[in-house]
């Protein structure tokens, strides 16, 4: 007899993975890959597998849709059991066979010089590569290539993508670029033609000059200098999304990078309606009518930008040696006040009389000295630019807002003066005017390209809200924050449908009136409750509190034994007898049933009662159809379902049989008996009275962990390390 | 180190905390504390409807809540500030559900529903107080109406 060994243990060792590795032309080798083993070795052995000579020619390479980088020493640890690897020529090969190449002037061959480019700007995308090419001066050779101007077409093309692909693994600065490499890539932006090759060398170019601006201050100018807005402006109009993208890029890096003065130069063009009409035709409203995620960022960049520049009047106080802003304050309440009276002719009474009292109908905080709503920031003189820009350019509607105000005579009027300053303020919060953009964010909101003045336009919308929102509050001026709360909510609701012109806006803001928003805050409380009830930590208390609620059903259902129940009898066999009762009690001691005859109307005492079972002589319940009873009943559903009865240890005493006169009395009897036999209660009406009573104890337990600000989590929040030592500074002992 | 706590004084317990660590206090969700000390990412205190008992829990199970200090020191009253309808409606709730429970023991069928129906009114009440969206008018309105209401079930 042998012994059955088993042929082959799998390999045990962690560090050993079962791989393939392929080869062009080759059939492909199954190997166990020791993690442990130097790669070098572990291709020697491949090559001789194959029979290839000079193995340090060769690396190994990954071979995945997303990844086909060489295997280094680095990343090695991804090689998973089942990987398929590739052997191929080495990173160092590759890059002097393309050296070789493009050194060789002699070689006229120009398809062989573009196929060698197309090959360095696809290996180049490795980073593995890239080091190796560039250690080998690969770079400067590049350069060279692009600032002599010895390219054309689709070997430009590949010299460009090779550049930008080296560059992107930031082992080289951007500092070395000289001035004619950048005059030379700049003219390829400026290039206006249209040949499809030329698409792939517009497209580098714009990102090489991006780069160039994000990363290297010293040669901003030089980009500025050579490549006008206006070009950029036009590439936004091309028809290829790749070159958009670009061009929309590199206009914001210069917007970025621009200082104060050039920045307000390039948001004005950039606000004009021609470039506005441009973004929104080529890019926005496009036939496709989608915006790839890294368009929609620029896109935001953009606006944030643009936006940015409000940042200094809403951080600035006002001056009180202004002239113009104090005109402007006086203009406001000319246009008010002084439209509709014949000019001159009270002229003298107002020169008397100081503006004080229009002052304080325009809703100024400090009427005598209108000057001072605007010392907080933000939003500072931001606050007074909307207002007058609305007053100048929406007159019908500011008249309207502010006459409706001042005419009312009790404390529901909505000072305009102070609700635009807490507008604008909420309005620079939402839209986060003053914070640099963020990296991931992509929405933007096409109604900014819809106008030239899209932050004041917005607020005028707003500020026409915030007067009706006012009303249907019917506030006054202690609820400023509430109803800044409400207005704060229907402006994001409202921007979040992305509406496309202010036209959209205002609709959209029309249906989310006062007592709509209530409605879907009270919806979201809803859902968090609903939610909530099932938080663990709430089933946890549901768990912990439920015994408790179990006994006082307990002691209800017991307490209504005691009291007593008039059955009607029946006979053994389930057959009702005609005017027959009895009537049982529990004794106060819940140890004894009495039980004895009665009428259809007395409620006998418990002394009248001449029967008695104990508890504790009680077998077993049964109920419905189990009865003995009730065996032979047919046809009377309702009777059997009504039906238990109390089966006994003693063979000498006969088992009570019950019928309940109806469902209640029935679930409590059951209840009750199950309670004394020390079984669960589970009738229908135990189960809603454990409901009733726990949801409200729950509620109750839970009063001071509602409101604003208390989170429920999910999971147990963490838990510190043990305190270093017991010795608390309270003693209570 | 322990050290008294300076603001952190009052808060209230939004998971539920067994209590089985050394000095540890057992806590249930929705329990006040009254906290006294602090170290380390732990406070010592008590819960507010056992004073007697205290112990130490992690503070990141307590959602910490504005409040005034009475009587500074070891035997200090933290009181918190809370809106004093709000207040008094959590009392009044607390109180009535023991009546509440009562009724349903004794079968007071009749009463044990109205007195439902009005506990669940209150309750609705005070949440709309908290959520702070009311107007001035509204909030008046309201808290009138919540203190008839309290009055109505004190009779």
């Amino acid at each position: 007899m042998s012994l059955n060994k088993p042929e082959k243990m799998p390999s045990l060792d962690a560090n050993v993975v079962k791989i393939a590795v392929e080869m062009e032309s080759e059939n492909p080798q199954l190997k166990e890959f020791n993690q442990k083993i130097p790669l070098t070795n572990i291709i020697q052995d491949l090559c001789s597998g194959w029979d290839l000579t000079d193995p340090e020619q060769y690396a190994l390479k990954f071979s995945e849709k997303t990844n086909q980088n060489y295997v280094t020493e680095k990343n090695r640890n991804e090689i998973k059991n089942g990987s398929v690897l590739r052997l191929a020529f080495s990173p160092s090969k590759i890059a002097y066979d393309i050296l070789q190449t493009l050194h060789s002037e002699s070689s006229d061959d120009k398809n062989e010089r573009t196929s060698a480019l197309q090959k360095l700007a696809e290996c180049s995308t490795d980073i593995t590569f890239a080091l190796e090419f560039i250690n080998k001066q690969g770079l400067a050779l590049i350069i060279s290539l692009i600032e002599r101007g010895k390219c054309q077409g689709a070997m430009l093309a590949n010299a460009l993508a090779s550049f930008v692909e080296l560059m992107d693994h930031g082992i080289v600065s951007w500092d070395i670029l000289e001035t004619p490499f950048i005059n030379m890539v700049a003219s390829y932006v400026n290039n206006q033609t249209s040949r499809p090759q030329e698409a792939k060398v517009v497209q580098s170019s714009l990102s090489i000059l991006e780069s160039i601006v994000l990363n290297s201050s010293a040669k901003y100018g030089q980009v500025e200098k050579e490549v006008g807005f206006p070009n950029l402006v036009l590439r936004l109009e091309n028809q290829n999304p790749i070159i958009q993208q670009n061009a929309l890029s590199l206009i914001n890096a210069l917007f970025l990078k621009a200082d104060p003065a050039k920045r307000k130069i390039i948001a004005s063009t950039l606000c004009t309606k021609q470039v506005r009409n441009v973004i929104l035709q080529n890019i926005i409203q496009t036939s496709s009518g989608e915006v790839g995620s890294e368009m929609a960022h620029q896109l935001y960049v953009m606006q944030t930008l643009c936006f940015g520049l409000l940042e200094e009047r809403m951080n600035t106080k006002m001056d009180p040696q202004d002239q113009d802003a104090h005109e402007k304050i006086k203009e406001l309440r000319k246009i008010a006040f002084e439209l509709d009276t014949i000019s001159g002719g009270d002229a003298s009474r107002r020169q008397l009389s100081p503006f004080t009292k229009d002052y304080k109908k325009l809703g100024f905080k400090y009427d005598i000295n209108p000057a001072l709503d605007f010392t907080e920031t933000p939003p500072g003189m931001l606050a007074l630019d909307c207002m007058v820009y609305f007053a100048r350019n929406h007159v019908d509607a500011y008249t309207k807002v502010v006459l409706e105000n001042s005419c009312r005579a009790d404390e529901h009027e909505c000072p305009f003066g102070r609700s635009s300053v807490e507008l604008v303020r909420l309005l620079c919060n939402i839209l986060r005017i003053g914070e640099l953009p963020s990296e991931q964010t992509t929405t933007y909101h096409q109604i900014f390209f819809s106008h030239d003045h899209p932050f004041h336009e917005l607020y005028c919308v707003c500020i026409v809200l915030l007067n009706k929102t006012w009303k249907e509050m019917r506030a006054t001026t202690e609820d400023f924050v509430k109803v800044l709360s409400v207005v704060r909510e229907q402006i994001t609701r409202a921007l979040g449908s992305q509406p496309a012109n202010l036209e959209k806006l205002r609709q959209k803001l029309s249906t989310l009136t006062y007592s709509e928003i209530t409605n879907l805050w009270q919806q979201e409380r809803t859902s968090r409750e609903q939610w909530e009830s099932h938080a663990r930590p709430i089933v946890q208390l549901k768990e912990l509190v439920t015994p408790e609620i179990v006994q006082l059903i307990k002691k209800q259902r017991l307490n209504y034994m005691v009291d007593g129940t008039r059955f009607t009898k029946y006979s053994q066999r389930g057959q009702r007898v005609k005017d027959k009762f009895w009537f049982v009690r529990l004794s106060q001691n819940h140890k004894v049933l009495h039980y004895g005859d009665c009428d259809d109307k007395s409620v006998p005492t418990i002394e009248e009662l001449p029967n008695k079972l104990g508890v504790v002589d009680i077998k077993a319940l049964l109920t419905g159809k189990d009865c003995p009873h009730m065996k032979d009943a047919k046809g009377r559903k309702s009777t059997h379902q009504l039906a238990f009865s109390l089966t006994l240890d003693s063979v000498e005493m006969t088992p009570l049989y019950f019928v309940a006169p109806d469902e209640m009395v029935y679930d409590y009897w059951v209840d009750g008996i199950n309670a004394l036999l020390g079984n669960k209660m589970t009738s229908k009406e135990a189960e809603n009275d454990l409901e009733t009573l726990l949801s409200m104890e729950i509620k109750l337990r839970l009063l001071d962990a509602e409101g604003v600000g208390v989170d429920i989590p999910q999971d147990p929040p963490p838990v510190p390390a043990d305190p270093p030592n017991y010795e608390f500074c309270y003693d209570f002992k | 180190m322990w050290t008294p706590t300076k603001t952190n004084k009052y808060g209230v317990v939004i998971y539920n905390w067994h209590g089985d660590n050394p000095y540890g206090l057992h806590l249930e969700i929705g329990d006040t504390v009254q906290i006294l000390e602090q170290c380390c990412g732990w406070f010592r205190g008590f819960v507010t409807k056992n004073r007697s008992v205290k112990g130490i829990f992690p503070s990141t199970y307590i959602h910490l809540k504005p409040c005034r200090v009475e009587n500074e020191g070891t035997f200090e009253t933290a009181i918190p500030l809370e809106d004093m309808v709000v207040r008094e409606v959590s009392l009044v709730l607390r109180d009535w559900n023991c009546i509440w429970k009562s009724l349903y023991v004794e079968r007071e069928t009749y009463k044990f529903i109205t007195l439902r129906k009005v506990m669940r009114e209150l309750l609705e009440w005070r949440k709309q107080l908290l959520t702070g969206t009311l107007t001035q008018d509204q909030t008046r309105e309201l808290k009138l109406k919540t203190t008839a209401k309290i009055d109505w079930g004190n009779r």
